[in-house]
């Protein structure tokens, strides 16, 4: 079998042993002032420059997995912000345990005020990048995947490594998370890759349901 | 300056997770109050992201894009060639809305959405994700066992209906048109977007036929 694949914790899809999904009893947006409080931070807050959202989702990943099983949602994203303020020499821990700064502030312009909400709300990020790169696989083509093993950021997940599946869509070059996670800007051929659901789980011969998932070039080989 | 270093990162959440205090109202009134301090956040500008999320931004917002969908066939045809384009003339881009790509239900085809990795979801479009969608339950168990999972929601679907499951492992958000429900022929659009329910567009529910 293959060594170190589907370790990580954050890694979900396939793993085997978890129980029923839990349905909301409504559709409230928020079930508690602090998570409603946790989402606002989120968008409100001044980052740090090198903040980009594949590192923000990396050092979610890299949360131990007793903390990333257990601790409610908004929570994770709490430990997110505090472990990011400390990797950038933003706060203490102390600091943030006290909720009390003890050094001097970054030195950052003034925060969002209310009145920019309406209008940040409304703006939309484009992924898609213009370079020169051709796509090396044309839709229909039967493709296999890499296996990506260790912590870096990828969004390989664990379950579509080293699987056979076919090119259902080119959907333009996009940023590369997997650099994107180390602050670098580049961008390759993005498709969505069909998979049969029979190739990916033993039990689930004879079945015609498929997966999609959408992964960059570099994840792929031909075959 | 940003270590983007994973093993920095493992030592500083080792010591966070000793060190805050164990409530998670706690440790975000804590960050809070020190982002204040610090002044990288105005907490009049978290009130407002709060009030836009409760009140303005919701599943509503889809719903009235479905309800287009059904009684517009040209505007159909828009949606499914450039979701983001087609839910900018309602005005609803925003939030995870730059790629959108809508799916289409059939008789033969039901769509389900999920983000394995993490908890990718439209905002702009369907407002705050629900719990279920963030859990390890869906997220393992929707890519490797879908029609048991959806039977949990009380979505029983043939076997020869394809199941397409679509796991948002990049930028690109998918949003799922469910069928028209039968029995609808003479209400207007408003009226159907009422009928349209979050999880349909998510791919957990199929919307009943109205006699």
């Amino acid at each position: 079998m293959t060594q170190e694949k589907s370790l990580r914790v954050h890694d979900m899809g396939g793993r085997n042993g978890l129980g029923p999904v839990v349905m909301d009893a409504d559709e409230a947006p928020f079930h508690a002032d602090w998570e409603a409080r946790m989402w606002g931070i989120n968008e409100a807050m001044t980052g740090a420059p090198g903040w980009t959202l594949d590192w923000w989702r990396h050092v979610r990943e890299l949360i131990p997995a007793e903390d990333y099983l257990t601790r409610p949602y908004f929570d994770q994203w709490m430990q997110v912000y505090a472990a990011m303020m400390v990797d950038d020499g933003w706060a203490s821990i102390g600091e943030i345990a006290r909720g009390k700064a003890v050094r001097p502030a970054p030195q950052v312009s003034p925060p969002m005020p209310a009145s920019d909400v309406l209008a940040a709300s409304r703006r939309t990020t484009d992924f898609r990048r213009d370079t020169d790169r051709q796509p090396a696989f044309k839709v229909g083509a039967y493709v296999k995947t890499i296996r990506i093993g260790g912590i870096a950021h990828t969004r390989l997940p664990a379950y579509a490594m080293e699987r056979a599946g076919v090119v259902h869509a080119y959907r333009g070059n996009h940023i590369v998370p997997d650099e994107m996670a180390r602050g670098r800007e580049m961008a390759e051929p993005l498709y969505t890759i069909a998979f049969s659901r029979a190739d990916l789980w033993p039990e689930a011969a004879g079945s015609r349901d498929r997966i999609f998932v959408d992964l960059w070039e570099r994840y792929l080989e031909p075959r | 300056m940003t270590s983007y270093d994973a093993k920095k990162i493992i030592d500083i959440h080792q010591h966070l997770h000793s060190d805050l205090p164990s409530d998670p109202a706690l440790r975000v009134k804590a960050l809070e109050s020190l982002l204040v301090e610090q002044g990288l956040v105005d907490p009049k500008a978290i009130d407002a992201w709060i009030d836009l999320y409760a009140e303005e931004i919701g599943p509503k917002r889809g719903a009235r894009v479905v309800a287009r969908a059904w009684t517009d066939p040209a505007y159909k045809e828009r949606l499914l060639a450039d979701g983001t384009a087609a839910i900018t003339e309602f005005g609803y881009q925003g939030h995870a809305t730059g790629h959108v790509l809508a799916v289409e239900n059939s008789d033969r085809v039901h769509n389900v959405v999920v983000c394995t990795l993490c908890s990718c979801y439209p905002f702009a479009l369907l407002g705050m994700s629900p719990g279920w969608y963030k859990s390890a339950e869906y997220r393992a168990r929707i890519v490797r066992e879908p029609r048991a999972v959806l039977r949990e929601f009380g979505v029983d679907l043939p076997e020869n209906t394809e199941i397409r499951v679509w796991d948002s492992t990049s930028e690109l958000r998918y949003l799922v048109l469910p069928q028209r429900p039968a029995g609808t022929e003479g209400l207007d659009e408003a009226a159907l977007a009422a009928l349209v329910t979050r999880n349909s567009m998510i791919g957990t529910d199929i919307l009943k036929a109205r006699m």
